[in-house]
């Protein structure tokens, strides 16, 4: 610490040479001289000293007969005074200090932690109307109003913060927990088959059940009738419309048909990669002069980086990078061994993601059938799912 | 002089204070502090001979150099090999 002291100060490195260098510096030293670093140069002795003691040296130096030589002058006072008639340097230099505090006083980034079911969008053009925008004087904004705002507009907010942490402006929320949708069981209804199917089993919770274990269903039929009779047969039977419920697990048959061509086109990289760069400001972009890209097939993914000086002051500058990769699509033909294959890939793709989690894969039985260009594919996918559907008791149907 | 070291140790008031006398700190081998000193009689890089109230004190050692130097105090760094007085 003391040297930064030294360099504020501004110190002279001197070389003193004589007969008696000791006497010369008893005397600096009882006349109040601040010393330091007293080593031995070349010559003779090199020492610091400050520069009002410097010129306080003199007489001294007769008194002992010694000779002094500056060797360096050191410190920020000398910089001061080399550069004092460069204005433009002071100017520029002054200048970048304004604009990092202009610039540093406007919010650049909007960062909303914690929401799952709000989108950011539908926060950020809330948060445009409440005045919260980027390219805002951040001394101007009113995060508690903000806050207050925030929780009333949007009901799935159950706590909010708004803080501006240097050019960003932080929205940290949480959602209040989902309440469970509560089954709708008001109203009477049967329950049917949504496809065609066998039953495997059936378990029914409420209504009469219609169909039993085995049946072979259609689609649309009724299985479970949302009607309940009460008493002793043949005497007072009371009906009662209910909300019928169960569930029916059948065994369906799946039918898929497709196509297989033998020609077909693939995607290969050829690992040319080919870097643009560009630089965004707010909104606007500005391209760098760089010729179009000479590949012929390609594919162009953006990259994005913000400038800031630290995490808490991003600045209103983007640069972005193109990263172009070449193509070359290649013509393929399979023969039939590897149409089948394909096919099968194909229909597995198929029964994870058209059926549903519940749904167990039981069989799969393929035809192919030769067309020119490729194979017909006719396939039939046996699985085990629910197939209970609710269906409305309509009121005058009674 | 009698009277004033009688005074010192009946109240144990410090002697370098009442009797102008040096305090040498010792930090290992490579610093060395002498307070209360007069001036210098020699300086090399071996060898530093400093008159004080008590006589001469004289440090040996190699690559000697004075960090700070005020009326007070005199501070040396190097490679310390001796101290002495010197009658």
């Amino acid at each position: 610490m003391l040297w930064l002291w030294n360099y504020f100060r501004g110190y002279v490195v001197i070389e003193v040479t004589g007969f008696s260098v000791e006497r010369f510096v008893n005397l600096a030293v009882h006349h109040g001289i601040y010393i330091w670093d007293v080593k031995f140069g070349k010559k003779g002795v090199v020492m610091k000293v400050s520069p009002k003691g410097f010129k306080m040296l003199r007489p001294f130096c007769r008194k002992t007969k010694c000779k002094v030589r500056i060797l360096q002058k050191r410190g920020y006072p000398f910089i001061a005074f080399k550069y004092r008639k460069r204005k433009l340097l002071a100017g520029g230099f002054i200048f970048l200090v304004i604009s990092l505090y202009l610039l540093s006083s406007f919010v650049w980034r909007i960062e909303i932690i914690g929401n799952d079911k709000l989108t950011n969008t539908q926060i950020l053009t809330s948060l445009k109307s409440m005045g919260l925008d980027t390219g805002r004087v951040k001394y101007l904004i009113d995060t508690k109003k903000i806050k207050k705002t925030l929780q009333l507009k949007f009901n799935e907010i159950s706590w909010v913060d708004v803080h501006i942490k240097g050019t960003r402006a932080i929205v940290n929320l949480s959602e209040s927990i989902e309440k469970k949708e509560v089954e709708d069981k008001s109203y009477p209804c049967d329950i049917i088959a949504a496809k065609d199917g066998v039953i495997t089993n059936m378990v029914t919770v409420s209504g009469t059940s219609v169909r039993k274990q085995k049946d072979i269903v259609r689609k649309g039929d009724i299985l479970v009738k949302g009607e309940i009779t009460a008493g002793i047969e043949g005497e007072s039977v009371v009906r009662e419309i209910v909300h019928a419920e169960a569930e029916v697990r059948a065994r369906v048959f799946n039918e898929m048909s497709f196509f297989v061509p033998f020609k077909y086109t693939e995607k290969r990289y050829t690992g040319d990669t080919e870097k643009k760069y560009g630089l965004k400001i707010l909104e606007k972009k500005f391209n760098l002069p760089m010729p179009g890209t000479k590949f012929k097939n390609y594919e162009k993914s953006i990259s994005m980086n913000q400038l800031k000086i630290n995490e808490d002051y991003p600045l209103p500058f983007f640069i972005y990078t193109e990263h172009i990769k070449e193509f070359r699509e290649i013509e393929l033909t399979r023969n039939i061994e590897q149409a089948k294959e394909y096919a099968d890939k194909i229909i597995t793709g198929r029964v994870v993601r058209e059926l549903d989690i519940d749904a167990d894969f039981v069989d799969k039985t393929f035809e192919y059938a030769q067309e020119p260009g490729g194979i017909r594919v006719n396939a039939v996918v046996v699985t085990i799912e629910r197939i209970d559907q609710k269906q409305r008791i309509e009121a005058n149907s009674l | 002089m009698g009277i004033k070291k009688l005074f010192s140790s009946m109240f144990e008031l410090p002697k370098e204070i009442i009797l102008n006398l040096p305090l040498i700190t010792l930090v290992g081998s490579e610093e060395m502090s002498v307070e209360n000193y007069k001036n210098i009689i020699e300086y090399t890089e071996e060898k530093i001979r400093v008159n004080t109230s008590c006589g001469v004190i004289k440090i040996e050692g190699s690559k000697l150099s004075i960090k700070q130097i005020t009326q007070e105090k005199l501070y040396v760094i190097g490679k310390i090999t001796g101290v002495g007085y010197l009658y």
